[in-house]
């Protein structure tokens, strides 16, 4: 129909304008994204709070006022319910001393739930990075490999990635973690070693799509090798949709970890991390007499899987106009 | 449409043999001597590992071992229970009903909110509540489930005092539909609402996509009301994608169930793996994994042959 | 022969993000009784969209049929109508058909239903006097075995089946008016006439009028009494057939007639208008033709030429005619 027409070819004329151009300068690409990126305004809002998880991640020894794993004093205190005063009462030794406020309240032991907090998210914000880390590492080789040489190393290679695919990845993980042993590198590793599908599929699906393109065809004539091809050629543009895949991956490698450290198969304690800091927590009498210990840090988790998934989104807006619905 | 069921029937095979691989390749690669995963560590110190490593076939090779193990895998054997001493099989058989009865119910509840959501959310493109919707779909991707699951009993169960927190029975002799209800609403509905999002929004594209074919265009310059035309024309158009997207979540519902199960003391598969960690009860904690991405497999086959069924599209092809 | 439909000064205007297209910009014409008037014009140049405002069926937002247009059908002033009374003109008395059989039905439900469904809401028919009638109407389009064809999905179908069967649809309520948007576009050209010689064909059973709205001068020649010419929105030439065939007026008009192969012109290099349809997001001030037109003159950059009137049902908009006068 006629109005259909018009509006795509507005809308084609629209991207034509925006989209970046091969002699763009870094600059002039990395603004244009910005104003995209911006528009988004869920995604901003994640932005600055990831940012100030970090922040608070890396800078937890000045901010915690308390030892994440406890004093001789906690045990005084176990179970107190969060509080925004300092407060005075006696120590071990007798003596009247002044308490730093518990904002969060203290644990089981006395701990300090906001110090703990603020330590453990060092651990969840590390586990995404790294584990999504290795997972787009081999989502990209392998979906690469796949889509360049299509045929039947691409039929047995996606066969083996939906087979991955269908098998419930948290019955896998942990398989894996009691076969091994839970600890948070094994944690990283397995997520990692099983998160890589979408990522290959993906990159493969991009790599069916470009190599038929004309520039590749250029490349080939000029006599480039395959690898050159793939990493020099392609690569650089099936990027987008794994950069959304990966920001919106953290979030889920997040979450995925915090369960594991739920059931007690992630990151052991005493070291904290916000899913183990719950498995106390689910208790019954816990649940009712100090509700604290389970709820900052599942809303801590919550937040920043939130935040994750809310730039992943905006990401996508900016990089990749198409994919938006 | 028979060929079609034939030939997804026979995808399904390569993707069952690669199940089995991995998960031997997960036992044999373990660390320490994967005799450990057959027999329970504690009875090994009295016993001559030797003969029971002939016994198990484990000083065969490697392939020649995996054969033995398939064979006893396709005869429904799963291994015995460390713990409790009898077929694994047969535990599972015991917690499947609950598993997949929890499963069932919170499909339904997440298609009930789902689909009228992405529905109103293509036909009213940028209302209030399109973006409402998609926020909440956000939310309900980023929530973890335990510790909804929690907040929810916290809440319901403790403060309010309307629903039990757990406490299902584990024997389903004594039927009390009532009971059973106020049981599974919770974990039901916790479950519903981290694989909402992801039908949510695939039912809104599918929607859009829909709304824009010339058919619908057709429907409406025949007089029909826009009610109609919606949900009769363009609804069960944007549907028949869903029934396929349902085999696809299946692996997530099943790992969310863990979660859920275990949070919810519902006695399910899920919570039964997590507690064999503890026990080291590895031909439990194997078999569970095997067995329910084989039911996730079986489960997408039939999605895909639904599909077959209600697309007349699919015949002529 | 009374005027059944009458457009004066329709305006139909979409808001985009990037500005106001004008798609339909001031366009009045009428059909009349029992005639068959054809549409012709580039793609883009508003024939449809003046369709699918008759019908109201122009999405909004961000389509808008604006306050000073007029619409009036069998004495009904269409753009007054409530939504409900619309629906009742809708496949009743106005029916369309689309440019796209393939995809123009309902893959998920039968021929047979498609058809009842308009003679269920409109006739109140039952559901079986309904079905029967659309087997009966599938007969009338000449689809062979019409009892098992309804019964099928229109995936079974071809696409010249699939056009005669969204013909049975538009024709099942007997309309007064049919529009027909590209009907033939899709087709093989075996198909075409076919096509062509059944619409006709049936337009004098039902006594309908057709709305043939087509780039193709030569469906043009094979089936219209009157055509109007439009151009970026704009009506530029009105009159019968016969006239606008033997003696176009406006450039346009001389440019497409030029444009198509004839007896005449074997041989001959084809004519062709120079440029493309302007952006509707920036019309060119004055004459919207004048960047293309080989007869441009320093006025039609300036001012847009009025409707002059040529004779009987005869006018053309361009300062070659009747404003010499003026000038002079």
């Amino acid at each position: 129909m006629a109005q259909v027409n018009l509006n795509l070819q507005n809308q084609e004329e629209v991207n034509i304008a925006e989209s970046f151009e091969y002699s763009d300068t870094f600059s002039k690409k990395l603004k244009i994204f910005w104003r995209r990126f911006r528009k988004h305004k869920l995604a901003v809002v994640g932005l600055i709070i990831l940012i100030i998880l970090y922040t608070s991640a890396i800078f937890a020894p000045f901010i915690a006022p308390y030892d994440p794993n406890g004093t001789p004093d906690d045990l005084l205190f176990t179970d107190k319910a969060p509080t925004f005063k300092p407060y005075t009462d006696f120590n071990m030794n007798g003596e009247e001393v002044v308490f730093k406020p518990n904002y969060f309240g203290r644990d089981e032991l006395g701990r300090d739930v906001f110090s703990r907090c603020l330590y453990a998210g060092r651990i969840s914000l590390t586990v995404g990075f790294v584990s999504v880390g290795i997972y787009v590492l081999i989502g990209i080789i392998w979906g690469a490999i796949a889509g360049y040489y299509g045929g039947i190393v691409d039929s047995i290679m996606m066969r083996i990635v939906d087979a991955i695919m269908s098998m419930p990845t948290m019955m896998l993980l942990i398989t894996i973690l009691a076969v091994f042993k839970p600890n948070l590198y094994n944690v990283m590793i397995v997520i990692g070693l099983t998160g890589w599908t979408g990522v290959a599929r993906y990159v493969r699906a991009e790599f069916l799509s470009l190599k038929k393109r004309d520039f590749v065809e250029a490349a080939r004539c000029i006599g480039c090798s395959n690898a050159r091809i793939i990493f020099k050629h392609i690569l650089p543009n099936a990027m987008a949709p794994v950069i959304v895949a990966a920001t919106m991956g953290i979030a889920g490698a997040i979450l995925t970890e915090s369960t594991l450290s739920f059931f007690g198969l992630g990151v052991q304690p005493p070291t904290a991390s916000w899913g183990n800091m719950l498995t106390n927590a689910q208790e019954l009498n816990t649940m009712i007499q100090s509700p604290w210990k389970a709820f900052y840090p599942g809303f801590l988790i919550f937040i920043t899987v939130l935040s994750f998934n809310f730039v992943g989104d905006g990401l996508r807006d900016a990089l990749d106009p198409k994919l938006k619905q | 449409m028979f060929k079609y069921i034939v030939k997804r029937i026979l995808q399904a095979i390569p993707l069952l043999f690669i199940i089995t691989l991995i998960t031997f390749l997960i036992i044999n690669l373990a660390p320490g001597e994967p005799i450990y995963m057959f027999i329970d560590p504690e009875s090994a110190k009295h016993v001559n590992i030797e003969v029971i490593k002939h016994k198990y076939g484990l000083d065969q090779p490697i392939h020649i071992r995996y054969f033995v193990w398939l064979k006893g895998i396709l005869k429904f054997d799963f291994g015995i229970s460390f713990l409790e001493k009898r077929p694994v099989l047969q535990m599972i058989n015991q917690r499947l009903f609950a598993t997949i009865s929890l499963m069932l119910v919170s499909v339904i509840i997440s298609f009930l909110i789902a689909i009228p959501a992405g529905i109103v959310s293509a036909v009213k493109r940028n209302s209030v509540g399109d973006y409402l919707f998609s926020t909440l779909s956000f939310i309900g991707v980023s929530i973890p489930s335990f510790w909804f699951g929690l907040m929810l009993i916290l809440l319901f169960s403790l403060k309010l005092g309307w629903l039990p927190s757990s406490g299902m029975r584990e024997n389903f002799d004594q039927f009390d539909f009532v009971d059973r209800l106020k049981h599974i609403i919770l974990p039901a509905c916790v479950l519903a609402f981290g694989t909402m999002a992801s039908k949510m929004r695939y039912m809104r594209s599918s929607m859009l996509e829909v709304i824009r074919q010339d058919y619908i265009r057709t429907a409406r310059s025949k007089g029909l009301s826009e009610r109609i035309v919606i949900w009769k024309h363009a609804f069960r158009n944007a549907l028949l994608p869903i029934i396929t997207l349902l085999g696809m979540l299946l692996p997530g519902i099943f790992g969310g169930a863990v979660a859920v199960e275990t949070v919810f003391g519902w006695p399910g598969m899920g919570r039964m793996i997590v507690q064999s960690t503890f026990s080291r009860d590895y031909p439990v904690i194997m078999g569970t994994e095997l067995f329910s991405s084989i039911l996730v497999i079986i489960g997408s086959l039939i999605a895909d042959v639904l599909y077959a069924v209600a697309d007349p599209r699919i015949k002529y092809n | 022969m009374e005027k059944l439909l009458e457009i004066k000064d329709l305006k139909t205007y979409f808001y985009t993000e990037d500005g106001v297209v004008p798609a339909v910009d001031g366009v009045s014409f009428y059909v009349k009784a029992g005639e068959t008037l054809g549409v012709v014009g580039e793609s883009g140049c508003g024939k449809s969209v003046t369709a699918t405002s008759v019908l109201r069926l122009i999405p909004n937002p961000p389509g808008k049929i604006m306050k000073e247009s007029q619409i009036t059908f069998d004495g009904k002033d269409i753009l007054k109508l409530t939504e409900k009374e619309m629906r009742k003109i809708r496949g009743n008395e106005i029916s369309m058909i689309f440019q796209e059989p393939m995809t123009s039905l309902n893959p998920v439900y039968k021929i047979g239903d498609q058809i009842s469904e308009a003679l269920i809401l409109h006739q109140r028919m039952s559901k079986k006097e309904a079905w029967e009638k659309s087997v009966e109407m599938l007969r009338l389009v000449g689809i062979p075995m019409p009892e098992k064809i309804a019964d099928e999905y229109p995936h079974s179908l071809s696409g010249g089946m699939r056009q005669r069967a969204m013909i049975a649809i538009a024709l099942s309520c007997n309309p007064k008016l049919l529009i027909a948007d590209e009907p033939t576009t899709a087709l093989d050209v075996t198909v075409q006439a076919q096509i062509l010689d059944l619409m006709n064909e049936l337009k004098n059973k039902v006594n309908a009028s057709i709305m043939m709205i087509t780039h193709n001068l030569g469906v043009v020649a094979e089936t219209c009494d009157r055509v109007i010419v439009m151009y970026a929105g704009k009506v530029v030439e009105e009159g019968d057939v016969y006239s606008i065939f033997e003696d176009p007026k406006h450039p346009y008009t001389i440019g497409l007639l030029n444009s198509i192969p004839s007896e005449y012109s074997r041989g001959k290099k084809l004519d062709s208008i120079k440029g493309s349809v302007p952006n509707p997001l920036n019309m060119p001030k004055g004459c919207r033709f004048w960047p293309r037109c080989n007869k441009a003159m320093p006025i039609c950059r300036e001012k847009e030429p009025d409707i002059i009137k040529l004779g009987e049902e005869r006018t053309v908009s361009c300062f070659l005619y009747g404003m010499e006068g003026d000038a002079k």
